[in-house]
């Protein structure tokens, strides 16, 4: 179980100090997939940049702890924690092109994630990205090609790849679809959904979309201004809050 | 009122414009549906005169468009996505809203203040937003900001190139229904582009679906979402509102 225990994480301006998560608490569970939703600006990439310790100048994590299993991840060494990333805690980011190094092949950057985290040669991580690269629906012959070489889709499949390669527990997707075409996007949700059944890791997937966490999630947290507005999976049916409310009644306003 | 017909574009080799062909009636709202590449922009940019087209006409009230005249823009208007890139950071929004009039010669110089708070109105903005800049706004408002900015000069026909697409749920709803609302006060002719489908549902009667340079389907919203004539289109429904 991964739990997130009243984190504050703040950013210090010039002239202001942003609490960018603010006394944020939530759990998961392997196995489900939990929704972090809320507008733009609502801190939902700083609760996943401040899971995997991802937080530099001018952020600041002030507060809180991080359990996974019930060890406190805030309070790990910092070569302890790059054994943890990447590993039993993965992301992907809304972009996949800014996230993928444009000057080393595809296969490069997969068996790096791949031997750094097991103890592997480097013929049998080559085997082992060329395994995932099927997994994700890419011809394994490309694992030569450079990402450029790639669609957007396509791109966020390597990154797929690459962050499940070492059967991470729980998987940090931040807006994984937001940047591609309809089109494009559920397939791309459907194989994030699929590998979930497969490999069984937990899911905390973020998005402004409430349509798509809608259909994706089976729990949600609704987030405005850094704190928690409301919390279950009755968002969608019966909303608590009037915040939340107004967000349901808009998505069923435009896309009824 | 608009009439395009074959239109055709290339940038190099990259044929982005292949024989589009449509019409406009004043007081319509079209929808143009297509995924990203599609040339949804390309035409839009076309239309406005911003760049040439390889072949076609383009026919405003029967009569070829003449971009030579500069009037043509207070015809043509067009909002842009992205709200932050198309005002200037260095401009207050009072000025960057009245700079349309003072280089259209629309009203003398002591007429702009009033005129610019009367805009300020019309799209729900207070007086008080004159003096700001753009980054001190949300990017609603930054968005309210250039509908200001285009109808400055009282033009007839806007094209919104994903006016929205930036924004979250909430502010999209609050910005397409000022959008309703203005072309009903004004008698504003539109062609909203989108790539989402509910947002095209929610303003327009009729839609246009371009693939590839390609039209691949005209028909009323509601005919198109119960019954498309394309496979496509179909794919693109199911995507977006499934
Ligand atoms: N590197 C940073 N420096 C300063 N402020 C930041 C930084 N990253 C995020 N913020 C601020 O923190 C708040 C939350 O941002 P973010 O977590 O990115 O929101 P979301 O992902 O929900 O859109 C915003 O006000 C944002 O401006
Ligand atoms: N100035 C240009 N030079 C070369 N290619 C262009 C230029 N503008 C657009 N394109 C290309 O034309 C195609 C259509 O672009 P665009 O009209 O912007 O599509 P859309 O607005 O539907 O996303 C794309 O492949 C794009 O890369
Ligand atoms: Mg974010
Ligand atoms: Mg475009």
């Amino acid at each position: 179980m991964l739990q997130v225990k009243t984190l504050s994480t703040l950013f210090y301006k010039d002239d202001s100090i942003i609490k960018a998560v603010d006394d944020f608490s939530f759990y998961i569970e392997k196995g489900e997939t939990l929704g972090l939703l809320g507008e733009s600006g609502s801190g939902k990439s700083t609760v996943a940049l401040s899971i995997l310790r991802l937080i530099s100048k001018p952020g600041k994590i002030v507060s809180g702890a991080i359990e996974l299993d019930g060890q406190d991840i805030l309070k790990l060494s910092d070569k302890e924690i790059i054994n943890i990333r990447g590993a039993k805690l993965s992301m992907i980011f809304q972009d996949p092109f800014s996230s993928l190094n444009p000057v080393f092949t595809i296969g490069d950057q997969i068996a790096e994630t791949i031997s750094l985290h097991q103890k592997l040669s480097k013929k049998e991580s080559w085997r082992k990205a060329k395994e995932m690269l099927q997994k994700v629906q890419i011809d394994p012959d490309r694992i030569r090609n450079y990402p450029h070489q790639f669609s957007g889709g396509m791109r966020q499949r390597v990154m797929i790849a690459m962050a499940l390669s070492c059967q991470p527990e729980f998987l940090i997707a931040d807006e994984p679809t937001t940047a591609l075409d309809v089109t494009i996007q559920e397939g791309v949700l459907k194989l994030i959904k699929d590998l979930q059944r497969e490999l069984g890791f937990g899911m905390i997937f973020i998005t402004h979309n409430f349509r798509i966490a809608k259909k994706v999630c089976d729990r949600f947290c609704v987030m405005q201004k850094g704190k928690l507005v409301e919390e279950g999976s009755q968002v969608f049916n019966k909303p608590q809050k009037p915040y939340t409310k107004k967000l349901v009644d808009c998505m069923n306003l435009l896309y009824a | 009122m608009l009439k395009i017909k074959n239109i055709n574009k290339n940038f190099g080799r990259l044929e982005v414009l292949k024989g589009i062909s449509f019409e406009i009636k004043r007081g319509e709202s079209l929808g143009l549906l297509g995924e990203s590449g599609a040339g949804k922009s390309t035409l839009a940019r076309i239309i406005l005169g911003l760049i040439p087209k390889d072949s076609g006409d383009i026919f405003l009230n029967g009569q070829p468009v003449d971009y030579s005249i500069r009037d043509i823009r207070k015809i043509f208007q067009i909002i842009f996505q992205d709200p932050y890139t198309s005002l200037n950071p260095k401009i207050k929004i009072g000025e960057a809203i009245g700079e349309p009039i003072l280089i259209h010669k629309i009203l003398p110089k002591n007429k702009i203040r009033q005129k610019v708070e009367e805009l300020l109105s019309l799209v729900r903005l207070s007086k008080e937003h004159y003096n700001r800049y753009p980054h001190e706004l949300s990017g609603g408002e930054r968005q309210r900001v250039g509908i200001a900015r285009a109808l400055s000069v009282g033009p007839s026909f806007l094209i919104l190139d994903e006016p929205v697409s930036s924004l979250d749920l909430s502010v999209q709803i609050e910005l397409l229904d000022l959008l309703k609302r203005l072309k009903d006060e004004l008698g504003l002719t539109y062609l909203l582009i989108a790539h989402d489908l509910a947002v095209i549902k929610y303003i327009c009667d009729r839609v246009i679906v371009i693939e590839k340079g390609e039209i691949v389907e005209d028909d009323k919203v509601d005919k198109v979402l119960t019954s498309p004539s394309d496979a496509y289109t179909k794919k693109l429904i199911e995507a977006g509102l499934g």
